[in-house]
């Protein structure tokens, strides 16, 4: 498989910045400087249009960050100025200091010396390949799903592939990184009466156009989806036993833990975690890991955003909450060890603490046995949004479909949408069977409340639980 | 020295191969602050320069004549060699696109300037001082406090240019602020998360945001759990009302009755059969107090005003140049605010009768195409036989097609993020589930 090609403009700009860096880190404790050079294309078939535009994710900039008597400020640029770049550097971010002069201390930032390289492999490449014929394979995959019922009023195929490239440097360090990841989306819209309803699957991975081969195969359970939502009717609001797909059981791990254990939230003291550490936060037979290590995915890399080599963290231990998942700046202040967790959506963007790949472990049972074992509740299946509440550990999350099992069977009501809601403590404890399926996805993006929007990957095997649905 | 901007519209102008082309540019100032508590985080400033040229491909004749179109994005200090191979990949791709064929704008004296925003006569870092200083006038009052705030302010100049003769640019200001709130200690804590655009240095007004947000993280604090509400009206008010008339504003979208995913069309009754209000909706370019205001669209259209809705009847459709090309009807632009007029009663009378009135969803979610809405309700007030009692937890769902022609509207109208509108509005068919 061909390897990702590295960003020849940071390539060109590394020696210039690695003397920038040296030369403006003399007027401060700590320096540092992100660069990116990240390309993009988009693909989009609909009924009687065919686009082809540059990803909205495209970016190229730099960050530099500072840190002076435990102050920290940064300063971001798309382009670098002619000239003295360092004299440049250290006037901007010494105005900065000049304008915060309460700002907070924080410890010093480390540096230890690291030097490492990254690139991910893939199959063909998007970036090569003649529009047309991707826009060819889109349209066909439409079709397909307009085809597949006579309810279907529009159908779209859209795809868009990203080449990642990252450079990072400070005084003791030397990062890069170049990574390729798709994702695609086919979606059908169907119509019956004044109701109209739409279905939608999605597909993603640290992959190229190789990507688009599994369209095909899901465009008339999109037909039939969507037309099956035109006869969904309402849950009898109420507590219900559910069985939670891989995509949901994604979306329970994302907005259930993941959020709740950002450790930016620990900092503010906005998370009811922080005190339930070591502590029993679900069933025993739970186990929820986040990493852009381990596993390959949308939320994978080398580095972080501030520096740090990514790792993978256990953030429940049979049931047990082990650990939380931090940036730098959060680390520095609550005294713990930065997980790799520091994330920008963007070169002109502030780092948090957010997830990369959330998901549970996979366990030992079988998704046949957890659908026998139900006397009277739901599938839910497809993921349409989800929030967190970290504070009260409340939890909200809406799915599109939703599948009544009676006496251990499908009765072949549906419903749609449902909110399900719960107290985190009570869903994640009530999990009695884990299915030994794993499935990650990592269409979309995941946003820090309303903005900040990174790509992550959610997901793991089927869950049984219990929770509200209305 | 040539900037990014003055490189790639050269290299557009002497582009062969391309039927038409355009570029738009975005250069932005920003300046932020984070706060944790009272004590200053950390402070950042960005300069930035976005640039994206569309390219469009031309083929046949007549009414199978076709356009196709690639936009590309030009990075800001990037080589003569670099934009060239951009635009010849752009070049590649549009070719290959071939849709019915549109126009670009052409050149006109329509478009009506922005009204200066108060902060072009500020200094940023004194303009934000003034603002945090605002926002935290009511800090700590009642026992409850401002957990965490960032505060951003941009400066933003636009230009458009096209290879029609369009060559237009504006500046505009887009604050954003999002702020945390928490009353109460310990287990009983609880907190309610805000966001808020602003295009004025209004500090009287956020400091009355937090004030009112202060007092409704309090009424949290004592909600209790949201109670079985069966046959009760949903009200809901401010940015949450906003979010309902949206759908409206997503339907008489041009694209979305080209695609067939819209609710309605030209001469729908948007009210019948029902007793509610009726809709009378007018899609604008600018509102003063609104972040996304602009004299011309992304094609460099000038943006007026236009009236979609009269009676509850649908007049037109907002329809960018594209849209209203393939229509057959009148272009408008990409007007991306509204106005929507007041109903027959006062928010007080609206608010007389028995209801549940949802302040504060974990996310609340309006479906554009299905109508569905709904969300985990975070603070409510149940109004039942006089008495008013704060509630939280369970969750509501319903539908805008349920509710056509029932929505009932306030009098009143208030400023929100994308619109002058009623206040308040009470949507008649909803679910609710207790919480548990």
């Amino acid at each position: 498989m061909p390897e990702c090609g590295s960003s020849r403009f940071l390539a060109e700009r590394e020696a210039r910045l690695k003397a920038a860096v040296d030369a403006a880190g003399q007027r401060f404790d700590y320096l540092s400087v992100l660069g990116t050079d990240s390309s993009g294309i988009s693909f989009a078939a609909t009924p009687r249009e065919r686009r082809v535009a540059d990803s909205r994710w495209s970016e190229r900039g730099f960050v530099f960050r500072a840190q002076k008597d435990g102050r920290v400020v940064e300063y971001a640029a798309s382009s670098l100025p002619d000239g003295d770049l360092a004299a440049f550097i250290a006037g901007k971010l010494e105005g900065l200091l000049a304008s915060a002069p309460d700002a907070r201390r924080y410890a010093p930032i480390p540096d230890e010396p690291a030097e490492a390289s990254w690139r991910s492999s893939y199959g063909r490449d998007p970036f090569a390949e003649d529009p047309e014929r991707v826009l060819g394979i889109l349209e066909d995959a439409r079709k397909a799903v307009a085809e597949a019922s006579g309810e279907v009023v529009f159908s779209a195929a859209r795809a868009e592939f990203m080449r990642v490239s990252k450079l990072f440097i400070s005084a003791r360090r030397t990062l890069s990184q170049s990574f390729v990841w798709g994702q695609a989306y086919l979606v059908g819209v169907a119509r019956r009466g004044e109701a109209t309803k739409t279905a939608h699957q999605s597909f993603s991975g640290l992959k190229g156009l190789e990507l688009l081969d599994e369209l095909g195969a899901k465009a008339a359970s999109i037909a039939a989806e969507a037309s099956a939502l035109l006869g969904a009717g309402a849950i009898e609001p109420g507590e219900y036993e559910v069985i939670l797909t891989p995509d949901i059981a994604g979306l329970l791990a994302h907005e259930a833990f993941g959020h709740g254990v950002e450790m930016d939230m620990f900092v503010k003291g906005r998370a009811r975690a922080a005190e339930y550490l070591g502590k029993s936060v679900a069933s025993s037979i739970v186990d929820m890991y986040d990493g852009a290590r381990g596993v390959d995915e949308c939320g994978t890399y080398l580095f972080d955003d501030e520096g740090v080599l990514a790792t993978r963290t256990r953030v429940i231990d049979k049931g047990i909450l082990a650990a939380g998942l931090s940036d730098l700046q959060s680390a520095l202040a609550l005294g713990s060890t930065p997980t790799g967790n520091g994330r920008r959506e963007a070169f002109d963007h502030k780092a948090y603490a957010r997830m990369t790949n959330t998901y549970f472990a996979p366990g030992e049972h079988r998704y046949e046995d957890m659908v026998a074992s139900v006397r009277h509740g739901w599938l839910l299946e497809k993921m349409s949004s989800g929030m967190e509440d970290p504070k009260s550990w409340g939890i909200q999350l809406v799915v599109s479909l939703a599948r009544e099992i009676r006496d251990g069977a499908f009765t072949g009501r549906v419903a749609g949408p449902v909110v399900c809601s719960g107290y985190v403590p009570d869903v994640l404890g009530a999990i009695d069977m884990v299915s030994s399926d794993f499935e990650l996805s990592g269409s979309g993006y995941c946003g820090k409340g309303h903005k900040e929007f990174v790509k992550v990957s959610a997901g793991g095997p089927y869950l049984k639980t219990r929770m509200r649905l209305g | 020295m040539m900037t990014t901007t003055d490189l790639v519209l050269d290299a557009l102008r002497s582009l062969h191969g391309a039927s038409a082309w355009k570029l738009e540019s975005l250069r932005s100032l920003r300046h932020e602050r984070y706060y944790v508590g009272k004590a200053q985080e950390t402070a950042r400033a960005v300069e930035k320069l976005d640039c994206e040229a569309t390219v469009y491909v031309d083929s046949g004749e007549g009414e199978a004549r076709t356009r196709g179109e690639c936009a590309v994005k030009l990075a800001d200090g990037a080589s003569g060699a670099e934009i060239g191979a951009a635009l010849s990949r752009a070049l590649v791709a549009a070719a290959g696109a071939r849709n019915p064929w549109f126009p670009l704008a052409e050149p006109s004296g329509a478009g009506r300037s922005l009204e200066a925003s108060g902060f072009e006569a500020l200094e940023p870092g004194a303009a934000l001082e003034g603002l945090r200083s605002a926002l935290y006038r009511h800090d700590g009052e009642g026992g409850a406090a401002i957990n965490s705030l960032e505060l951003f302010l941009s400066r933003k100049e636009r230009r458009v240019v096209n290879s029609a003769g369009v060559d237009v640019s504006w500046t505009s200001w887009a604050g954003h602020l999002e702020f945390v709130v928490n009353a109460g200690a310990g287990h009983e804590q609880v907190e309610l998360w805000t966001e808020r655009a602003f295009a004025e240095p209004d500090a009287e007004g956020l400091a009355a945001l937090v004030r009112d947000r202060l007092a409704a993280v309090r009424d949290r604090l004592s909600a209790m759990p949201t109670p079985d509400c069966a046959g009760l009206p949903l009200v809901l008010s401010g940015e949450l009302a906003g979010e309902v008339y949206s759908y409206f504003q997503a339907n008489l979208s041009a694209q979305a009755a080209y695609e067939k995913r819209a609710a309605f069309g030209v001469g729908d009754d948007t009210g019948a059969p029902g007793d509610g209000d009726a809709i009378e909706f007018t899609a604008l370019g600018a509102l003063r107090h609104a972040v996304g205001g602009a004299p011309y669209d992304q094609d460099g259209y000038p943006l007026g005003e236009l009236r979609c809705v009269e009676a509850g009847r649908v007049k037109t459709l907002i329809a960018p140049l594209r849209y209203a090309r393939y229509l057959g009807m009148a272009p408008s632009g990409a007007l991306g605010l509204f106005t929507l007029a007041g109903g027959r009663s006062t928010a007080a009378e609206l608010r007389a009768a028995d209801h549940l009135e949802v302040v504060d969803f974990s996310d609340f979610f309006v479906n554009p195409t299905g109508g569905e809405f709904g969300g985990e309700i975070r603070l409510g007030f149940l109004v039942r036989d006089g008495r008013r009692v704060a509630v939280t937890g369970g969750s509501v769902t319903g539908s805008m097609v349920a509710n056509r022609g029932r929505l009932r509207l306030s009098r009143e109208l208030g400023e929100k993020a994308r619109s002058l509108s009623p206040e308040l509005c009470v949507l008649p068919v909803v679910s609710v589930a207790a919480a548990g």
